[in-house]
Formats: C-alpha cells, structure tokens, sequence
C-alpha cells in the first residue's frame, strides 16, 4: 500500500515539476514534509548532500525518501514514479514538436509559469537559510558562523567564476570550521 | 544489423552513465556535458537538435536531465533508446544515494557531519540567492511578470496552498494575460 502511494505522489512530482533542481526541490519539500514523511532538518542534510553528489537533486531526493519510507523497493518505486511523467510527455513532445514549440498558447502558459518557479527556488534559498542560520523564535540572533559561511558563498559566486560544485565544498570546510 | 543496434543502445546506455556520474549537482549542470558527450564526441545528433532537446527538457515539468536523456535517446534510437538513456543517467545517483541512506543513521549523530552539513546549507543557501536574482532577470521582463512571481513567493511562503493550485494559477494568468490580452489587443487595433 505505502509503495503505491509513494509512487503516486512522486508521479505527481514528475508531473508539476517545473522550473528544474532547486524550484523542484521546493515541491518535494511540501509533498514530503506535509505528509510526514520526512522531517524538515532530514529533508534539508539530504537536500545539502545532493549537493556533491552525482546526479539531479529531484532523482537523489526520490531514492533517499523512497529508501526511508519502503527500503530498497521505496527507492526504485520513487525513482521510476518521479521519471514516468517525463517519458510519457518527451515522447508526446518529440513527435509534435514544431506545433508544440510554435504554439502560442503554450508559451503564454510558459511566461506564467517561468515567474512562479523563480518564486519557488527563492523558497528553497530561505528554506536553507531557515536550516542554517535563521531562527524564526528569535530572529535577532543570527547563528554567525554559517551566516559568514553564506555571505561568502554569494560574494563568491557572483565576483568569482568558480564552479558551484567547488563553492560548495568550500562552504563544507569552512562549515567544518566556523559552525 | 541486429547486433550493431544493440551495440548502439549499449553505447547509449554507458555515455549517459558517465554523464550521470560526473555531474555533480545535477539538472543544468549536466547540459553542457551532454552537450560534449553527444554532440562533439559521437555526434548522435545535430547541434540544432540538442538546442531543441534542452528548451523542451526546460519547458516541460520533471527532471531536466531526465527529460533530455529521454528525448536524446528517443530520438537516436526509439522507446528502447529513451528507456536506456534514462536509466543511464539516473543509476550512479541511485547507487549513491541509496549508500548514502543506509549509512546516514550511523553518521548523523556525528559532530563533524553535522558541521559540515550545516556549512554546506549555508553556502547553498547562498549559490541559490545568486541564481534567483540571475534567472529572475532573464524571466522576469515585465510588470505582470514581476507580480506573478512576487505573489507566488508570497503563497508559498505564507499560506498553506498546493503547489499544483500555484503552478496551474501562473499557467492560467499567462495564458490570459499573454495571450487572450495579445488577441484583444489586436482585435481593436
């Protein structure tokens, strides 16, 4: 039964899933969290480990949840559930391909959706915040450690041309350091 | 010819594995590998194609380095070379993260882990700032644009709504606001 269920919520995943990496990682945190299936702190170690390692973040996220909720078969049922969506409407795509790419009406959908996923991975920037530094109980007292450890990734990544990959372990060592 | 096709999905199969294994990070980052890997290395397919494949692996919902491996491998060969392509790419983050998963608990308690994990969400937190002022200039071009997106923050944030509501309600104010305004524009013209 849980298998079944885990299947459909992250076909529903699949299928809503717009905007890519981190405007997903929002919908996954709600779909997850709500249900109880995750914690908010577990969904945010598991979110940072994604980070650096192999693979999209939606596909890592699926695996692990899957693997809490059912073991193995979880994982795979999760998995597939997340890229079946995908497949069907790829291949719908490929085969109308120039009437979906000239049609007007979908890239008017398109221009309204483009602004909600910004929205959504601003979301996901303050749901890490939330997890790092932030303490809504008491707002004025900013853990300062990872809050240098977050001003240096921003000063970083936009007067630097370092890859984000490296800005981010940067961040796991001085994390090993300052917090 | 039997065996050249399945060389071909066995050769699909391994150059998706490897870019499913060298990109950390996932999503966007893994484009301009598949881009290498596909276009310039076994030239499978043209440059224009690609640039197809990634606005419509963008444009749809779903995992954009899934979407591309699947419309890649439908394109070279069939629903076989789609299947292939995806598992390519998505097994190297399965394995990793299921050894992840089994290991966790061990690791959790542990100080160090801890620190570092809560270092590498601050620097996220962080990597994701950036990306949200960059793509929003790119996204956002105009005033009903900007409201889309500031409202949707708001709901997200503020008020307990799905997320498919969201979706569907920016889908629908695009398509009234860009489209059906674009025709009754050119109606009193």
């Amino acid at each position: 039964m849980i298998l079944i269920s885990l299947f459909l919520v992250f076909v529903k995943i699949g299928l809503i899933g717009f905007g890519g990496g981190y405007a997903i990682l929002t919908i996954i945190q709600q779909e997850l969290t709500q249900r109880g299936w995750i914690g908010q702190q577990e969904f945010a170690d598991i979110a940072a480990i994604s980070q650096i390692t192999p693979g999209p973040i939606a596909v890592n996220a699926a695996t692990y949840v899957g693997y809490r909720i059912a073991g193995f078969w979880g994982s795979l049922v999760a998995t597939l559930g997340v890229s079946l969506p995908s497949f069907v409407l790829v291949i719908l795509v490929a085969h109308f391909i120039l009437k979906f790419k000239e049609s007007r009406a979908v890239e008017s959908c398109m221009k309204g959706i483009r602004p909600v996923t910004v929205a959504f991975i601003a979301s996901a920037a303050i749901f890490f915040a939330l997890e790092s530094f932030v303490n809504l109980q008491a707002p004025l007292l900013v853990n300062w450690g990872p809050f240098a450890i977050f001003a240096g990734a921003i000063l970083v990544a936009v007067f630097t041309k370092i890859n984000v990959i490296l800005i981010v372990l940067m961040s796991m060592v001085a994390g090993l350091i300052l917090c | 010819m039997k065996k050249s096709r399945a060389a071909l999905l066995w050769d699909l199969f391994i150059t998706f594995f490897k870019i499913g294994a060298f990109t950390i990070g996932g999503g966007l980052a893994m484009l301009p590998i598949i881009e290498r890997e596909i276009v310039d290395n076994k030239q499978y397919i043209s440059k224009e194609e690609i640039v197809d494949a990634f606005a419509i692996s963008q444009s749809l919902p779903g995992v954009i380095a899934i979407n591309s491996a699947f419309y890649i491998g439908y394109r070279i060969a069939g629903i076989a070379g789609a299947v292939v392509t995806a598992i390519g790419v998505i097994l190297p983050s399965f394995i990793s993260i299921l050894a992840i998963a089994i290991l966790f608990d061990t690791v959790s308690g542990n100080v160090y882990v801890s620190k570092a994990l809560t270092g590498i969400k601050a620097g996220v937190a962080g990597v994701i700032a950036v990306t949200v002022v960059r793509l929003g200039k790119s996204v956002i071009k105009d005033w009903f644009a900007l409201i889309l997106a500031v409202l949707a923050f708001a709901v997200t944030t503020w008020l307990d709504v799905s997320i498919v509501f969201i979706i569907a309600a920016g889908a629908l104010a695009g398509y009234l606001y860009y489209q059906a305004g674009r025709v009754k524009r050119h109606d009193t013209d």
